[in-house]
């Protein structure tokens, strides 16, 4: 038997595997480093990066739910400048594609990021992260609002040449409009969903279980959600779609892959084990083997639909 | 930026024994050479049971006690995670991650111990206090308070080579009625005459326990390792779900958080911002 390709292109990258980390869930990638090799993985999405480091919120920052988790982490983290001088170089002795994930308050601050960072060897692109408030523009996510969006995702164009990937958040009327914004703005790919917003109360002490009341739902409980959004989304946009939401399994990825996700990220699964990407990857293509599928791009938007499906 | 530690991994590990040896409070033991080859008192692992997604998330559990190949964890069964825990029989596979976290700094062993522990905190200083047995040429004494008698767990292995073991329990039915900190009231007036640079305190127990032997111990100048907890989703450092408010480096008025899984779980009292954790 020929071995499977498993190679994938997104956004311009060339990709080993459709699999990947999820931003948020595997740190800076060196915290996986005692569990896999960095290098197997499709691309490594690290954590959000700000101009300036954040402290993060206070806590309780996370609480289970059923099939799922909460998290108000706040955005924390190093900051550019620590990422850079600390992080970029030892991620660099990994054969991995690096996408950094950015994320600001201001048109300005996102447009910083992209000029320091695209200066830099080691950065292979960008994921940006558009559920952060505008500050300048009252506290509206950017990702709410789609002239808002079009307007971010265009300034940074005119910036990089680098891959700019946006990660969509699902707290919209309309996705697919929010999609089609970020492809004319000039958005190589798509990244959806980021955490839906929920809420978790003690009902004994009346109290919610977070300390900023509303965080992010994660976890296998947002799949539905995440599948119907990248199978609505990928009939709409040219661009690549990369498929995240409650992935633990290869059947989970592959499901994604079918819906029109071109890559898959795999996020809160690596709360339960380090290496869950792997096992993602692995049981991936036991399924490529098993449906005798030589080549994983066969499966890409492979949903198979009655002839006169009822909407 | 705190890694796990470099001897930490994650498998499938059979269970050895699995005993309640009071009401609600089980002991049980695992086949883990690995891991115990490489755990220190005050480290952590993080267990779930394979192949349930219900509870989605590992749990945090103590090392309590290494002997051999064989590694133990004490827990109460609370909710459907160690309820499930609970159920688990000789054979069953649970996956476990670890050793985490940094673990307890053993002291000069000239240095006089007091080691505090309150209900199921016993089971982060249970392998502690083995250790200073072992090392300490300075006594060692246990302050261990409980709500009800029924809780105290059995400490055949500590009942020799000069621990100094107080109880307390809530109901008075054993030791001294009242709590730890009643135990401290009586125990630190023994210690008058010893520079306090000679002494070193280890607590682990409820919140209000750790405020109030902080209080007492930035009191006296007196150094105290503490082993704190939180709830955590990950345990290696990636989720930053588990941090406690610290004193800032610059500012003391300032808040920094730390991670409990990566940069605990032991801290130092003097440096946890006391005032900014919710009960």
């Amino acid at each position: 038997m020929t071995k499977i390709d498993t190679t994938v292109s997104i956004a311009g990258l060339s990709l080993k595997t459709p699999v990947m980390t999820a931003s948020g869930t595997c740190g800076y990638g060196l915290e996986l480093t005692p569990y896999f090799d960095l290098s197997r993985l499709g691309a490594l999405v690290v954590k959000g990066i700000s101009l300036e480091p954040r402290p993060g919120n206070p806590p309780p920052r996370i609480v289970e739910t059923s099939g799922g988790m909460l998290n108000a982490i706040g955005l924390e983290n190093i900051g550019m400048e620590a990422f850079i001088a600390e992080t970029l170089p030892r991620l660099r002795e990994y054969e991995t594609v690096v996408i950094v994930n950015i994320l600001g308050e201001s048109q300005e601050e996102y447009g910083t990021l992209v000029d320091e960072m695209s200066r830099h060897e080691g950065v292979d692109g960008f994921e940006v992260n558009v559920s952060c408030p505008n500050v300048r523009k009252g506290g509206i996510a950017f990702g709410s609002d789609p002239e808002m969006l079009e307007k971010l995702v265009r300034f940074l164009r005119e910036r990089t040449e680098k891959p700019l990937i946006i990660k969509l958040s699902p707290n919209v009327t309309d996705i697919v409009d929010m999609a089609k914004r970020a492809e004319a703005g000039g958005a190589d790919g798509l990244t959806l969903i980021n955490t839906i917003r929920g809420m978790s109360i003690d009902s004994e002490s009346r109290r919610p279980h977070l300390a900023t009341v509303v965080g992010g739902l994660s976890g296998p409980a947002i799949k539905p959600v995440a599948l119907r959004m990248v199978w609505e989304v990928a009939q709409q946009v040219k661009i690549p779609v990369v498929g995240v939401g409650g992935i633990l399994s290869g059947e989970d990825a592959v499901e994604f892959l079918i819906a029109g996700a071109t890559a898959v990220q795999v996020g809160t699964a690596h709360f339960r084990n380090p290496a869950a990407c792997i096992e993602v990857m692995e049981g991936m293509e036991r399924y490529l083997e098993r449906h005798a599928i030589q080549d994983v791009r066969d499966l890409i938007g492979s949903i198979q639909l009655d002839p006169s499906p009822v909407a | 930026m705190p890694l796990t530690p470099r001897n930490a991994h994650a498998a499938l590990i059979p269970v050895l024994s699995n005993r309640e040896i009071v009401p609600g409070i089980f002991r049980m033991a695992f086949e883990a050479p690995r891991l115990a080859a490489g755990a220190k008192p005050g480290q952590f692992v993080m267990l779930s049971i394979p192949p349930t997604h219900d509870p989605l998330l590992p749990r945090p559990f103590a090392v309590f006690n290494v002997d051999g190949q064989r590694v133990e964890i004490l827990y109460r069964r609370v909710g459907k995670g160690t309820g499930l825990l609970s159920g688990m029989r000789t054979g069953d596979l649970l996956r476990v991650l670890g050793p985490l976290g940094n673990g307890f700094a053993l002291p000069d062993p000239s240095v006089t111990s007091i080691v505090l522990a309150g209900g199921i905190g016993f089971a982060s200083v249970h392998f502690l206090l083995l250790k200073l047995l072992k090392r300490q040429t300075a006594p060692t004494t246990l302050l261990y308070g409980v709500r009800s008698h029924e809780e105290i767990i059995p400490m055949e292995s500590l009942d020799k080579k000069g621990l100094l073991i107080r109880v307390a329990t809530e109901d008075g039915q054993q030791g001294v009625k009242g709590t730890v900190i009643d135990l401290l009231s009586t125990t630190l007036p023994r210690t008058e005459n010893l520079p306090t640079a000679t002494i070193e305190s280890f607590a682990c127990g409820p919140l209000a326990m750790l405020r109030a032997v902080a209080g007492r111990m930035k009191g006296l100048g007196m150094r105290a390792q503490f082993s704190m907890e939180s709830r955590m989703a990950c345990g290696y450092g990636v989720c930053q779900g588990c941090v406690i408010p610290f004193k800032g480096d610059d500012d003391p008025k300032q808040i920094k958080y730390r991670k409990v899984c990566t940069e605990g779980p032991v801290f130092a009292a003097e440096e946890i911002c006391w005032d900014a954790i919710q009960e």
